[in-house]
């Protein structure tokens, strides 16, 4: 017997709305001159001169930092590594988060309790204290920001899942794919997986920015890994020239803000912004 | 980091200087408002040494001697002293009439009481009275020092960091760790405290019975506690404080407040601090000492003094900073030159591997201490150019306290010292083999070198300051040949205060003076 | 509505169990003397045996987190080893400061927020819901510290207008009235710094509740039936921006205070925010885990109070 399922709309183009697409286009830009980094920037983000605090000119577009770096370079290298704790943490905590919703939501009873009584845990803790706990007691690196951020930020996304699976667990054709002798293992990999997938795309969205600024709040108080420099690092170091050289905050700080709101659409429109307006923080 | 403290001295002398504040101009002279970084958990200078601690107690204790603005040793409780010709027999005859804030007077039982029992037994800088033999008080106005052996520094000690003097009748058969006078401290003062609100201000009120008749001139002093810098600069810029000093400004708010108006910026004339790492030297390859000089050919320290401290600072050449009497001018600095210090490194086997790299450096600073990461973040570039690739770790305290002076898990730790005011109390602390201990502050590289503990043991004793000096100047031509440490700036202690509200505030009552600064070192955070 | 508030209770304190038992390992994970930060410069290894005696630091692990847990139940978290006081004070002196701003910070974004919200959902799809979403988009995109620095340099030293940090003017000793005013003066820069995040939550999650709510059957039947749009408005759909107002403050509530701790230190407010750092960086295990509990049992009962509000107003949710 043979079954037509659904196709999941993952790959279905619908006509996005405008603050989609401005989304969209606020991310690729930002991605875009993170990746062309090496080609655009002028110098390199850590090379030391002599011209110290320098305004921002033709020979640095954005300025230079108290050690005589360039802005723009270490905004844009910043940017790697913004864009990369964001989008690595946020697949820690997405991977996490599906494995215990589908968990929780497929085979109900006694492991969906216990997987939710712990979710209620996670979700209860003030996450960034903890994070500002860990990060502090183990050390600031790029990998233990990454762990953190990531570990503390699936429950949004377990919940989604788990109620996007429990719906779909009694849709005919996942009965019918159980009545065709299909495992468990298959039917929640074939089934069930793809069908959660656009929420996925969403909650990944979300989390990214959701991420980013968590770092950013960890650099705040020190505990940011100055071998690379993210904006939020950036952003820390020009605390103290935030009105004597205004640029070392202005654009670390707008380049931060464009980003988070790029996603931000980006997850909005992904999401149908009802369906998980909770996954952030 | 509270990592150092000997400048408590000045504590003192803020005391004092405060009591002298006189010429305020402003409406409301009355209540003078300065800030300090966090919470002090004890205001005890006797057994305690954190920055916020000695700050927050200098304006209610005295001690037996002061230091004015020139270096010199002047009279505090005690009005003059004898030392015999033998140096080993100090006599203090102290003030009448002085009464402790509870109202009970004082007398040279206190006096005994405080060196022997408190300052002796627990002051962390306790080593530094370690020639005194016996105190006695034949009479209430009489405190007789007697000592094991001569000690050039020992006016200085007790004028400073290791002579407060606390009420015998509250603490005598006290456990001094859990006395409740260490957090409502009684002494004799320009200021009483009268109340701590934590996390937002302390507050002292005038002592009108202080021993110098007419001060202080305000009524009212107020610590407010402000830890972040940019929040307390907002504050001190508006005018909600109106002095900041030492660890409470940072060094690269100096060009600012120099523009600022209506602000008098003035730095310490004796009190020097610094921004000193220790190398591992009991570790490969910084075992070597070609591999130690060749850090010194390749890291830019004059970039460093213009980058980091603005204006301030100025570079190191040798171990005692140069504005000590006893600093050695022949010393001839290491030259920047990366060739050299490439050529070292091979020399000492160390060749380029893999991407050009020598080897790491695992470089420990306090997360929080922003010069120190600078400091980092130049150094890091500085020995990419001879491939030494810089490991920055930040670290918070207890963890830096743990993996540099406990389980030496470093190659280099920097941290902010204070140097002087002499010597021996800023400066062998560092290099003596016989301090050597898994905490901050003493000799951590661990240096070890018979011939300059005997030369510290021959220059105190001395009395001759030529050959006290004489001695001094080998001490560092060694250290500095040895490089046991990487000393990269100095500077004396900044202080601003706003002459709107207060003029006078850092000035002394004998001279007018700068040392007042000298209050606490750079917390280093 | 008992039986909800036992159930609450019941969850509760398990999770109580379970936040005393993550946060009592995590701070013992790392190394780190805590008898070293104690006492300071340099010390003597006899104070320092002295100090690990007196804190128990020289006990195995399972015995003091038996020590800790038993203390804990008697709402004893010990003596904070920097501060050398007992815990529960010292958080407790702290915490006043922290409520006045966190419910400042809450009253003005639930305002503020349920207002552009509602405005919003009314104009649905027009310039101006445009413009307070984006607005608000805006508002959780900037990382709190920035804008409270920001706010600072204008407000403050530029402008002139409010004081730059701390809770009441030192030059001057206010007391009744005046006091309060002083401590308003004060409160105004940090609790709206505070409120951006909580705000923004707010107006967008009632816009969305609102426009669900308006398009509902009965909100359609009784249009048909002639009352008009303003009264539906106000009296049908604005109990759910009430209930969406709450059930955002509940979730959120751990968010606001990990914002208290920025918003503490950019303004100098003498909170529990600022307790919380300073114990970290002086590795201060007892006044550490004590402060940690402490804000996650608040955040549990801003939770389970929450709950209740919400199950009150209504009905619909109670099981």
């Amino acid at each position: 017997m043979s079954l037509t399922l659904p196709r999941p709309a993952l790959w279905r183009l619908p006509s996005l709305p405008a603050s989609t697409v401005i989304g969209i286009a606020l991310v690729a830009f930002v991605v875009l001159g993170t990746l062309l980094a090496p080609l655009i920037a002028p110098a390199n983000p850590l090379a030391l001169s002599t011209d110290i605090l320098a305004p921002p000119d033709a020979a640095h577009p954005l300025g230079t930092d108290d050690l005589g770096r360039d802005l723009f370079s270490r905004v844009l290298y910043g940017g790697r590594v913004s864009l990369g704790i964001g989008l690595f943490s946020a697949l820690i905590g997405v991977t996490v988060g599906v494995g215990i919703g589908l968990a929780a939501g497929f085979f109900g009873g006694a492991i969906d309790e216990a997987l939710m009584r712990m979710t209620e845990v996670f979700q209860v803790l003030p996450k960034l204290l903890v994070a500002v706990v860990v990060v502090s007691l183990l050390g600031s690196s790029l990998l233990n920001e990454i762990l953190v951020i990531g570990l503390l930020s699936w429950t949004a996304t377990a919940r989604i899942i788990r109620t996007r699976v429990m719906v779909l667990r009694e849709e005919e054709f996942i009965a019918a794919a159980a009545m065709s002798g299909a495992s468990r293992t298959r039917i929640l990999l074939r089934h069930i997986l793809p069908n959660v997938a656009p929420y996925l795309m969403a909650s990944t969205t979300l989390q990214i920015a959701g991420a980013i600024m968590s770092e950013s709040f960890l650099s705040f108080l020190g505990l940011g890994d100055p071998t690379y420099p993210s904006w939020g690092f950036l952003l820390q170091q020009g605390q103290l020239y935030i009105d004597s050289a205004w640029w070392l905050t202005t654009f670390p700080g707008l380049a931060l803000a464009m980003t988070i709101v790029g996603f931000n659409l980006m997850g909005d429109g992904l999401g149908q912004s009802r369906a998980i307006g909770g996954a952030r923080r | 980091m509270v990592a150092n403290t000997v400048s408590r001295r000045g504590a003192f002398g803020l005391g004092a200087g405060l009591a002298a504040a006189s010429g305020a101009r402003a409406a409301d002279p009355k209540r003078i408002i300065g800030v300090i970084e966090e919470d002090p958990p004890f205001m005890n200078l006797a057994i305690s040494s954190g920055i916020s601690s000695s700050v927050a107690s200098a304006p209610v204790y005295s001690a037996l001697t002061r230091m004015d603005a020139k270096g010199d040793i002047t009279g505090d409780l005690a009005e003059r002293w004898d030392i015999s010709p033998d140096g080993k027999t100090y006599t203090f005859h102290l003030r009448e009439g002085v009464t402790w804030h509870d109202g009970r007077p004082f007398t040279s039982a206190d006096a005994q009481f405080s060196l022997g029992e408190l300052n002796s037994k627990l002051n962390p800088y306790r080593g530094a009275l370690k020639s005194i033999d016996s105190i006695d008080a034949p009479d209430p106005r009489t405190v007789v020092l007697k000592l094991k052996n001569p000690q050039a520094s020992l006016m200085v000690s007790l004028g400073n960091f290791c002579g407060a003097i606390l009420p015998k009748h509250l603490w005598e058969g006290t456990d001094p760790a859990r006395n409740p006078h260490n957090k409502n401290p009684i002494g004799t003062g320009p200021f009483k405290f009268v109340s701590f609100s934590p996390g937002d201000r302390i507050t002292y009120a005038k002592n009108e019975n202080y021993f110098i008749p007419g001060k202080p001139a305000f009524d009212e002093l107020i610590f407010r506690i402000i830890p972040d810098p940019a929040a307390r600069m907002a504050a001190f810029t508006r005018g909600e404080i109106d002095m900041v000093y030492s660890s409470a400004l940072p060094a690269t708010e100096i060009p600012r407040v120099r523009r600022m108006r209506g602000v008098d910026l003035r730095f310490s004339a004796v009190q020097a601090s610094s921004y000193q790492a220790y190398i591992n030297i009991r570790n490969a390859p910084f075992d070597d000492v070609r591999v130690r000089r060749a850090l010194f050919h390749a890291i830019d320290r004059k970039f460093v003094r213009d980058s980091v401290f603005p204006g301030l600072a100025q570079e190191m050449v040798g171990p005692v900073p140069p504005n000590s009497p006893l600093y050695n001018r022949a010393l001839t600095d290491y030259a920047l030159d990366p060739a050299r210090a490439n050529a070292l490194l091979d020399e000492a086997g160390k060749p380029r591997g893999a991407g050009g790299v020598r080897f790491d450096l695992r470089y420990l600073f306090g997360a929080a201490d922003l010069s120190a990461r600078k400091i980092g973040e130049v150094m890091a570039q500085n020995l990419a150019a001879v491939g030494i690739r810089v490991v920055l770790t930040p670290l918070d305290r207890g963890t830096l306290i743990q993996r540099a002076y406990v389980a030496r898990e470093f190659d280099m730790v920097i941290t902010s010292f204070a140097l002087g005011p002499d010597p021996d109390v800023g400066v062998e602390r560092f290099y003596n083999s016989n301090n050597i201990f898994p905490v901050q502050a003493v000799n951590c590289s661990p240096y070890v070198n018979p011939e300059v503990d005997r030369l510290f043991d021959e220059q105190r004793v001395q009395t001759d300051p030529a050959r006290r000096k004489a001695i001094y100047d080998r001490i560092q031509e060694i250290v500095w040949r040895d490089v046991p440490t990487f000393p990269f700036c100095c500077y004396s202690l900044p202080g601003a205060v706003r002459t709107s509200f207060a003029t006078g505030v850092f000035d002394t009552v004998d001279a007018p003076s700068r040392e007042d600064f000298a209050f606490a070192a750079p917390a280093g955070r | 509505m008992l039986k909800l508030l036992l159930r609450r209770l019941a969850m509760s304190l398990p999770l109580v169990f379970a936040v005393v038992t993550l946060t009592f390992f995590l701070v013992r994970l790392a190394p780190g003397d805590p008898a070293a930060i104690l006492a300071g410069e340099a010390p003597s290894p006899e104070f320092l045996a002295e100090i690990r005696a007196e804190y128990g630091l020289d006990q195995p692990q399972w015995r003091q987190f038996l020590a800790y847990l038993t203390k804990a139940a008697t709402g004893d978290f010990g003596t904070s080893i920097y501060l050398g006081r007992p815990v529960f004070s010292v958080i407790w002196e702290r915490f006043p400061a922290t409520v006045v701003l966190t419910i400042a910070s809450m009253v003005l974004a639930s305002i503020l927020g349920t207002a552009l919200g509602v405005l919003a959902a009314r104009h649905a799809g027009n310039r101006l819901d445009t413009v307070i979403s984006a607005g608000s988009l805006l508002g959780y995109s900037i990382p709190g510290f920035w804008i409270g620095q920001l706010l600072v340099i204008l407000f403050a030293v530029e402008l002139d207008w409010l004081p730059a940090s701390g809770m009441t003017t030192a030059r001057v000793t206010y007391t009744g009235f005046a006091h309060v005013l002083d401590v308003g003066r004060h409160l105004i820069l940090p609790a709206v710094t505070l409120a951006i995040f909580l705000l923004t939550m707010i107006a967008r999650f009632t816009r969305t509740a609102m426009i669900e709510a308006l398009n509902q059957d009965f909100i359609l039947v009784a249009t048909a039936k002639g009352v008009s749009p303003r009264r539906l408005l106000w009296h049908h759909a604005f109990r759910n921006a009430v209930v969406t107002t709450v059930t955002v403050i509940g979730l959120e509530f751990g968010a606001v205070l990990s914002g208290t701790v920025v918003v503490e230190i950019v303004f100098g407010w003498p909170g529990l925010g600022r307790v919380f750092y300073d114990a970290i960086n002086r590795r201060d295990f007892p006044l550490l885990t004590g402060a940690f509990i402490f804000s996650s049992v608040v955040v549990i009962a801003a939770n389970t109070v929450s709950d209740l509000v919400c199950a009150a107003l209504d009905p619909r949710i109670r099981r």
